[in-house]
């Protein structure tokens, strides 16, 4: 790592300046570098982009970047292609996308936001244009609030965005719901504070009391703890009242329920004491108690928040706003919102656009990219009549389609909202937490109702009241309701901290339990790219050369684009006649008066470590073959290692792959896979049956067709290169491409499970001895009053010390 | 007795003003709270970390240079 330091100002760039891109920190290597006026890119967006910033006198951006320490942003998405965003400007849809109290705003959902340089030039853009008055923009959501000036040209601001690298998608805010969201927020923030406050001051005033304070400062202060914890148990405490409500009405023993036991018992047998006279007084326990149970609460909540944010996912696939449709009465093709659309409607589609319908072709014929239904990236051609999928890319030049149907009744949108039903599902409170606080309510309460009766038989019925009042209050939940949180909400943020998203903390319950894994080829242990692995170029001739290149520049087929960057150059090239498919087998071009032969074939397994070979294409000239070339994929760097020690550690390792047999065993044999545990030509749909069929199973993988997999198994992981839609999906994403973040996020849920046990059976310890002495008579309001918060303090302790043996086994294993 | 006495009310009157200003902060809390500043705690936290820089004053003469 040649790491700079920030100095003020940023002028040592030092070594950065000339081995990583100027705009995006990317490490250059000579094969992808461009120049630009002595200062050096990965690619030309970046130099675009670098120069506009410069011209407009907002080179500062840099300078925040390096104040804040960012080495690398993301790369600027296409900024000199231009795109029509006229659509937005019309009345139709200003009247979908605006609020009619604010006509002047439009909210904008932002792609490509990575720090707080981006944050300064979006919000910067008012200073810019005439058409805009101002942008705020929130970083949680991606979301910049725009308002213009008066003559409306809303389009101004996704294009302004646009050059300066990122996209901008108009979006309907639901604003109630927001609204509503932030409403909660405030008020769990308020009842913390109070209750805050209250346990506070209880605490001090009791402090007094057990020191010695007695006649009339006893009455008093214990008079003021009743009154300091009355708002406390009112109204701080209210959502647990709500919550036991409903899950009477459910019919559902939760947590919540001895909590609510405790609070209002607790006030209750305090203040009936306090007016007795006598000193069973447990104040403080209560406020304190509840204090520690929202705070713990509104932790969780929070970091769950920040990760679940953004879009819904049908939104992301269907990002375009406008389409094509076909105007019966004017005769030709207008552009229209996609929501607009009905079926029966005829679409026109261009190359390169994503298709966000069902229909059937009518088109002569069309290539179409499945990758999103299939995730493998060699295009297929359809004919008039087929049927057209949702989120297929067009491959060929333009396609007319009818649609039959739309949005979410399209078998991607089937498929998406049922994978986001059962995500729905997911988020619940954790399960073990759930269960282990059952038996413990129904436990204490037999305990509770038993002892009262066999000492009120022996001693007498106040006495034992107070015994058994004593006991539930000092047989505390907390292991469960707050200690359990607070160590999955740290487990959470240290895997955040290592570049894993978590979707919820229950990954950590199921985690432990997988003994299958499931790989996605493509993109997973693969890098996903089809590239040129042998190809001898020095045996051709510089006449078949040019030529090749020539012929292969006019296609769009993903082997011809992997040759022509394998040879690019910008020499003159010869005129390219003929220039032909043969369906299923190649191309064929003439040029001169030779005609050349491109044929593809199924070739045998590489010998090379990483490399999977997937298309032998022979070149023909004249019938005669002058060049042999293969292309296919690569594995990532840590593949091997991380199936090695997946096995080493005792799963069973799977892949899974929509791809062909010889492509996936190839794979497979690399890796050391059993020929047993392969799966290929597999649909979205047998993909989640097979998880359906094996238990324990995790599925790791990319890409929207991997997505209902997720869902079927009982842990989902997306590893990079897969689309944004998987993190609504999978329960865990991987930010760094880096495939050893498995091993990791293994050990985590190893070491919060092992955390989450170790706090368990402490609780159940010490449950089981305070609440004997309790039945027994031996525990007094003091001994309450530090026993309570002591056995909390260790339960967090315990949590917090989980976290740090994980970070001593990372640096172990850093050594 | 007295003395028991004037302790008493001292020890009041502390607690008085004690309680006072806490429930003070707990309002100044609350109404910051209803304000709406703690709504989102991502954006002023990067924003307060940028130096107001401000753009060179003879490239703003072009301002429409963006608005293409």
């Amino acid at each position: 790592m040649n790491k700079t330091t920030a100095t003020p100002y940023g002028i040592s760039r030092g070594l950065s300046e000339t081995t990583h891109c100027q705009h995006c920190g990317e490490e250059l290597s000579l094969s992808n570098t461009v120049e630009s006026n002595d200062n050096y890119f990965c690619c030309t967006g970046c130099s675009s982009v670098y120069e506009l910033l410069n011209n407009l006198g907002l080179e500062n951006f840099y300078r925040i970047k390096e104040e804040q320490d960012i080495e690398k942003i993301g790369r600027p998405i296409d900024p000199d292609s231009k795109e029509d965003y006229g659509y937005i400007n019309q009345d139709n849809f200003i009247k979908q996308y605006s609020d009619p109290k604010y006509p002047l705003r439009m909210n904008f959902y932002i792609e490509g936001i990575h720090c707080g340089a981006c944050l300064w030039l979006i919000e910067k853009i008012s200073d810019y244009s005439t058409h805009i008055e101002s942008v705020s923009l929130n970083m949680s959501t991606n979301v910049a609030t725009v308002y213009f000036t008066p003559d409306k040209l809303f389009s101004s601001f996704p294009e302004i965005v646009k050059r300066f690298g990122y996209q901008a998608h108009p979006i309907k805010l639901d604003e109630e719901a927001q609204n509503l969201k932030h409403k909660e927020n405030r008020k769990s923030l308020i009842r913390i504070s109070i209750a805050a406050v209250c346990a506070g001051n209880i605490m001090l005033l009791s402090a007094a009391i057990y020191s010695g304070a007695q006649g009339v400062f006893e009455k008093h202060f214990t008079l003021l703890n009743l009154l300091l914890s009355l708002p406390v148990v009112a109204y701080c405490a209210a959502p647990f009242y709500k919550s036991v409500v409903s899950s009477i009405r459910a019919k559902r023993v939760t947590v919540d329920i001895p909590i609510v036991f405790v609070i209002v018992v607790g006030f209750l047998l305090s203040t009936y004491n306090y007016a007795k006279g006598s000193d069973q007084i447990y104040f403080d326990s209560v406020a304190a108690f509840i204090f520690l149970l929202l705070a713990s609460r509104y932790f969780l909540k929070s970091i769950q928040d920040r990760i679940s944010k953004k879009e819904p996912t049908s939104r992301l696939l269907f990002n375009q706003n406008k389409i094509l449709i076909w105007d019966n009465d004017n005769k030709q093709f207008f552009l229209e919102p996609t929501e607009e659309l009905k079926v029966g409607q005829r679409v026109k589609i261009k190359h390169g656009d994503r298709i966000p319908i069902d229909g059937s072709l009518l088109s002569k014929r069309a290539e179409l990219n499945l990758s999103v239904l299939t995730g493998e990236n060699i295009p297929q051609t359809i004919f008039k009549k087929d049927i057209v999928f949702a989120g297929s890319i067009l491959n060929s030049d333009e396609a007319v389609i009818e649609v039959t149907s739309v949005g979410s009744s399209t078998r991607m949108g089937k498929l998406l909202n049922e994978v986001e039903k059962s995500y729905q599902s997911k988020i619940s409170f954790s399960t073990y937490s759930d269960k282990f606080a059952t038996v413990f309510t129904i436990l204490v309460g037999i305990i509770a109702i038993g002892s009262f009766v066999t000492i009120s038989e022996l001693l007498n019925p106040s006495a034992a009241l107070n015994r058994v009042m004593a006991f539930v209050l000092i047989a505390c939940p907390c292991a469960f309701v707050f200690a359990l949180p607070l160590s999955l909400g740290l487990s959470l943020r240290s895997a955040v901290e290592k570049g894993i998203v978590l979707k919820s903390a229950n990954i950590f319950e199921k985690l432990p339990n997988i003994k299958n894994v499931f790989f996605d080829k493509t993109g997973t242990l693969t890098k996903g790219v089809y590239r040129i692995l042998k190809w001898d170029v020095n045996k051709l001739s510089d006449y078949d050369r040019k030529a090749i290149l020539a012929i292969e520049r006019k296609s769009d087929h993903p082997i011809a684009r992997a040759i022509v960057t394998y040879l690019d150059n910008d020499e003159i090239l010869p005129d390219v006649k003929e220039f032909k498919h043969i369906y299923t087998k190649g191309i064929e071009a003439q040029v001169d008066d030779h005609i050349y032969e491109f044929i593809s074939e199924n070739v045998p397994n590489s010998n090379d470590i990483n490399e999977i070979i997937t298309t032998k294409i022979v070149i023909n000239k004249n019938g005669e073959t002058i060049s042999e070339l293969f292309l296919g994929d690569s594995l990532k760097e840590d593949a091997k290692y991380v199936v090695t020690q997946l096995k080493a550690k005792g799963y069973k390792i799977h892949i899974l792959s929509g791809d062909n047999e010889n492509n996936v065993r190839q794979t497979a044999i690399k890796l050391g896979i059993a020929d047993k545990n392969i799966f290929w030509s597999q649909s979205p749909e047998e993909k989640s049956q097979i998880l359906k069929n094996n238990e324990h199973s995790m599925m790791i993988g990319d890409g929207l067709n991997d997505t209902a997999a997720f869902s079927s198994a009982d842990v989902g992981l997306s590893v990079q290169g897969s689309v944004e839609e998987s993190l609504k999906v999978s329960d865990a994403y991987i930010l760094n491409n880096d495939l050893s973040s498995i091993i990791e996020i293994l050990q985590q849920a190893e070491i919060t499970k092992s955390t989450m046990r170790r706090n368990t059976i402490f609780s159940i310890a010490y449950n089981t001895v305070a609440g004997t002495f309790a039945l027994l008579g031996y525990i007094n309001p003091l001994a309450a009053a530090v026993l309570m918060p002591l056995s909390s303090l260790l339960l967090i302790g315990s949590s917090i010390y989980g976290q740090t043996s994980l970070n001593i086994w990372r640096k172990s294993r850093a050594l | 007795m007295e003395e028991e006495q004037s302790l008493m009310n001292i020890i009041f009157l502390t607690l008085g003003i004690s309680i006072t200003m806490a429930l003070l902060f707990l309002f100044a809390f609350i109404w910051a709270t209803k304000k709406g500043q703690y709504d989102d705690l991502t954006t002023p936290s990067e924003r307060m970390l940028i130096d107001d820089y401000e753009i060179k004053e003879t490239k703003k003469e072009d301002k429409e240079d963006v608005d293409t």
